[in-house]
């Protein structure tokens, strides 16, 4: 060890400054990929457009219809698009062109190339209600029936949150608890509803949203 | 991992929201590999649907962070582009020399540390500049003053595989003079007690605070950079060092240090 020594903090400041503006410059005016951004703003409908499912066209030129039904897979592929979108920055993506749609193609390619390694994956012709609709329904009929289980504060909680939708501050203000409170009740309805869905054999399903 | 603990990272995730880091990348290794368990996320997630939506999914995603670029699976930039940009654009070639936290990579770059290991998506580096008394910012090459001071930045990617996101980060050089001197976190104080640095998942380059200035002494000095799983204590490991260099999966370079 050595005592250090920091003669030009100023200097130090100023230069770090300078090329903290031309790094802000060159993100803005996209010379510099900003992934961080890029990937808040477009991820939620990159994950939408996976499960909500696209059209393609097959080999031999019929259209099909295809959603990715695992939630997981759907987290990975997601990712994945990002990471190959990101190597494809500097070389094939047109930068004055909207990232979004670039992102959605790459996505919707991993994901039909996904499913064709996969057994068990099915392309479908049209939009997949009838898959969808059972699990939904069933989901409505356990949900209805364990808000019945909740204590009159948990259901309140629970009306504000999921029902109102309001964040948990906008929830405890309302309610007149902490926002912490707000949070630890959420917890708890939600280790209750694991409990009391396991219960009903939930977790032995597939998934199918 | 067992199933159980599967389960139980995954009623954690429901109830708690976004697992820390590790916990969610060893879970995701356990999900890929196993049927039961990916039926298991599935329902859960079908059932936090029944909750709030794809809200809960999109903020796991985004606990998670932007991910490495899969350099690996793409095609190498054609190197006339890289030359007929660099004619184009003079004063772009300029702010890309001065600014700290670049993406791309040119052939006139200094050697980036990347650890044993890691590859494509999953790599991690960090990059090392000095400050001249008065000067520029620029990137260490092969050669600094002993009176440069020096800055680090690193870029730790959010694994795409089952490789964990690091979380803390050592810098520390070795002189000449056979002086252990530690540049992130910059430790002096003998009474002191700090730990590795914390650092955040992310596939931008994040610059590290401070200039950090010693009395390297002329001659070789070993720069090493090392990312760790776990807070460290800084103190303990110093004493280690002094006996035992380089330190334990390490990835260091080396320059030389002038007058």
């Amino acid at each position: 060890m050595t005592q250090p020594s920091d003669p030009n903090r100023d200097s130090d400041r100023a230069i770090s400054a300078a090329a903290d503006k031309d790094a802000q410059r060159q993100v803005r005016s996209g010379e510099v990929l900003d992934a961080d951004s890029l990937y808040r703003e477009h991820v939620g409908a990159v994950l939408r457009h996976l499960r909500g499912g696209f059209g393609f066209r097959r080999a031999d030129g019929s259209r099909g219809h295809f959603r990715v039904r695992s939630t997981f897979d759907a987290e990975e592929i997601c990712h994945e698009a990002f990471a190959a979108f990101f190597a494809q920055w500097d070389t094939t993506y047109d930068r004055s062109r909207p990232p979004l749609p670039y992102i959605l193609r790459i996505a919707g390619f991993m994901a039909l190339r996904r499913a064709r390694k996969t057994a068990g994956e099915v392309f479908m012709d049209a939009p997949v209600d009838a898959v969808v609709q059972p699990v939904d329904t069933e989901l409505q009929r356990l949900m209805t029936a364990f808000y019945d289980t909740l204590a009159p504060d948990d259901q309140a909680v629970f009306d504000a949150c999921f029902v109102q939708e309001a964040s948990q501050a906008k929830a405890g203000a309302e309610l007149g608890r902490s926002r912490d409170q707000i949070y630890r009740a959420l917890q708890r309805v939600k280790r209750s509803a694991t409990a009391f869905f396991g219960e009903r054999g939930w977790f032995d399903g597939e998934g199918k949203r | 991992m067992t199933h159980d603990d599967a389960r139980a990272l995954i009623d954690t995730q429901f109830a708690d929201g976004p697992l820390p880091p590790l916990q969610d990348q060893a879970l995701r290794a356990h999900v890929r590999k196993c049927s039961p368990c990916k039926a298991y996320y599935d329902r859960t997630a079908d059932l936090e649907a029944g909750f709030g939506g794809d809200a809960p999914v999109v903020e796991r995603l985004l606990a998670r962070g932007a991910p490495a670029p899969q350099v690996d699976a793409q095609p190498t930039r054609p190197r006339a582009r890289i030359g007929a940009r660099a004619i184009g654009g003079l004063a772009i070639a300029a702010g890309i020399i001065l600014a700290v936290g670049l993406w791309s990579r040119g052939p006139q770059d200094p050697p980036e540390w990347t650890p044993k290991g890691a590859a494509g998506a999953v790599a991690r580096t960090t990059r090392l500049f000095h400050q001249p008394a008065g000067g520029k910012t620029q990137r260490l090459a092969e050669q600094m003053r002993a009176t440069d001071g020096l800055l680090v930045s690193y870029t730790n990617p959010q694994a795409t595989t089952s490789e964990p996101t690091a979380t803390h980060l050592a810098v520390v050089a070795r002189d000449a003079g056979g002086r252990v001197l530690w540049i992130q976190p910059p430790w002096t104080d003998p009474a002191a007690r700090p730990q590795t640095l914390p650092i955040q998942a992310g596939v931008a380059d994040q610059e590290l605070p401070g200039v950090i200035h010693h009395d390297f002494k002329a001659g070789p000095l070993e720069i090493c950079s090392v990312f760790g799983h776990a807070p460290r204590d800084v103190a303990g490991w110093d004493t280690e060092l002094t006996q035992t260099w380089p330190p334990k999966g390490a990835t260091c370079r080396r320059v030389e240090v002038t007058e």
